[in-house]
C-alpha cells in the first residue's frame, strides 16, 4: 500500500507566553519551540504502522522552508520511506484551501492508495486542508479517523463524532483519512534514530515544478485573508459560593434574581 | 451579499444545536446584508425534520436521495 502522509511544523503554544507581532496579523515566533503537529504524528505513526502489517511505502510531503526538514526528518527516523518538501515564496501566507492545491499537484505526481493528515494542526487549527485535498483529488475522505482497519481494497474506519458518538464507516481506496489524537501511541525517536536519517534526501518541489499559475496558491490564491488577531477579552474571576446546600442555593436564587436571570 | 446558505446538521434524526446557532448568525447577517437565509437539508427521510426549519429560514431546500441516507456533515 502506497501512504502519503502530510504534516506540518508548527510552534507549541499551549505552554506559550504569546506576544503579537508588529503586523498584528500573526503571533511572535521567536523563543517559539517548534515541533511536528500533534496530530500529524500520530498520522505519520498510523501510516508507518500500516506498512509494517501489509507491506508498503510511506512518503511524507510538507510545505515549507528549510526548518520543515526538521519535522520531515523525525517522519523519516520513525520510519518513513521518503520525503518531500514544497517550496517557494509564492506559497506564502495560503489558507487551508491554497494549501490544498499545492499539495493536491504534488500528490497527483505519485502513485497512492491512502493519504493520511492530522484532524487539525495546533497553530491555526482550521482542519480544512484534509477535506479540501481530497475533493482536489477526486478521492473519498473520512475526518477524524480514531481508527482503522484494513481489507483488502477497502478500509472499515472509525470516526469520532461529538457526545461520544463513534461511527464507522467502509471506504473505498484510494482515499483520504485525517487523524485523530489518541489512535495510536506514536514511537519515540532518538537521537540516534535522527542521525541516521541525516544524509537522506529530501526532494524539494517548487511552483515551476508544479502546474499551478501565481495566483492559485499562496495569498493571492487564499479565499480567507487573516486582518488581525487578539487575545480574548479577560473576562471577571468566577465566584466561588460556599456554604451548606440551603445557603447555596439561596445565594445562587438571589444572584439569579439580582442579575434578571429569572423572568 | 445575495444568499447564505446554512448546511443543517442532523443526527440520528435529531437536529443538531449547532444548526439552529447557524441559522442564528445566519439571519442576524441576512439582515444586516439585505439578503436572505436558505437551509439545506441532506438525507433521506427527513422531510418532517425539515419542516421544524420553516420559520427559522427564509426558505428551506431539501435534498433526499438514497445515496444521502448516511450522510452527515
Amino acid at each position: 500500500m502506497n501512504i502519503i502522509v502530510c504534516v506540518k511544523r508548527v510552534p507549541e503554544t499551549a505552554e506559550a507566553d504569546l506576544m503579537i507581532d508588529k503586523t498584528g496579523k500573526d503571533v511572535m515566533k521567536s523563543g517559539l519551540v517548534f515541533d511536528l503537529n500533534e496530530w500529524d504524528s500520530y498520522a505519520i505513526e498510523e501510516a508507518i504502522r500500516l506498512k509494517e502489517k501489509q507491506g508498503g511505502h510511506v512518503t511524507v510531503i510538507s510545505m515549507g522552508g528549510e526548518e520543515a526538514n526538521e519535522s520531515l526528518r523525525k517522519c523519516l527516523a520513525m520510519g518513513a520511506d521518503d520525503a518531500v518538501r514544497l517550496t517557494d515564496p509564492a506559497f506564502e501566507g495560503a489558507d487551508g484551501y491554497a494549501t490544498a492545491r499545492v499539495l493536491a499537484e504534488s500528490i497527483g505526481q505519485l502513485p497512492f492508495d491512502l493519504i493520511l493528515t492530522g484532524t487539525q494542526a495546533e497553530d491555526d487549527g482550521y482542519g480544512q486542508v484534509g477535506g479540501a485535498l481530497a475533493e482536489l483529488l477526486g478521492i473519498p475522505h473520512a475526518t477524524v479517523v480514531s481508527q482503522i482497519e484494513a481489507e483488502g481494497k477497502k478500509l472499515k474506519v472509525h470516526r469520532e463524532l461529538e457526545g461520544g458518538l463513534e461511527e464507522i464507516l467502509e471506504i473505498d481506496l484510494p482515499a483520504l483519512l485525517t487523524i485523530q489524537t489518541g489512535i495510536n501511541e506514536p514511537r519515540y525517536v532518538s537521537i540516534m534514530g535522527i542521525r541516521k536519517v541525516a544524509k537522506k534526501e529530501i526532494k524539494v518541489l517548487a511552483a515551476k515544478d508544479l502546474t499551478l499559475v501565481a495566483n492559485e496558491t499562496g495569498l493571492s490564491g487564499s479565499d480567507t485573508r487573516i486582518e488581525k488577531i487578539s487575545f480574548p477579552p479577560t473576562t471577571g474571576a468566577a465566584k466561588m459560593i460556599e456554604g451548606n446546600p440551603e445557603e447555596v442555593a439561596l445565594n445562587v436564587l438571589n444572584i439569579l434574581k439580582d442579575k434578571g436571570g429569572l423572568a | 451579499m445575495k444568499e447564505i446558505f446554512v448546511l443543517a446538521e442532523h443526527r440520528q434524526g435529531q437536529w443538531r444545536d449547532i444548526t439552529f446557532e447557524m441559522l442564528s448568525k445566519g439571519r442576524q447577517l441576512a439582515e444586516r446584508f439585505g439578503s436572505e437565509v436558505h437551509a439545506v437539508v441532506l438525507g433521506k427521510g427527513v422531510a418532517n425534520l425539515a419542516e421544524a426549519l420553516r420559520s427559522l429560514a427564509h426558505r428551506v431546500l431539501l435534498v433526499e436521495d438514497e445515496r444521502l441516507e448516511v450522510f452527515n456533515s
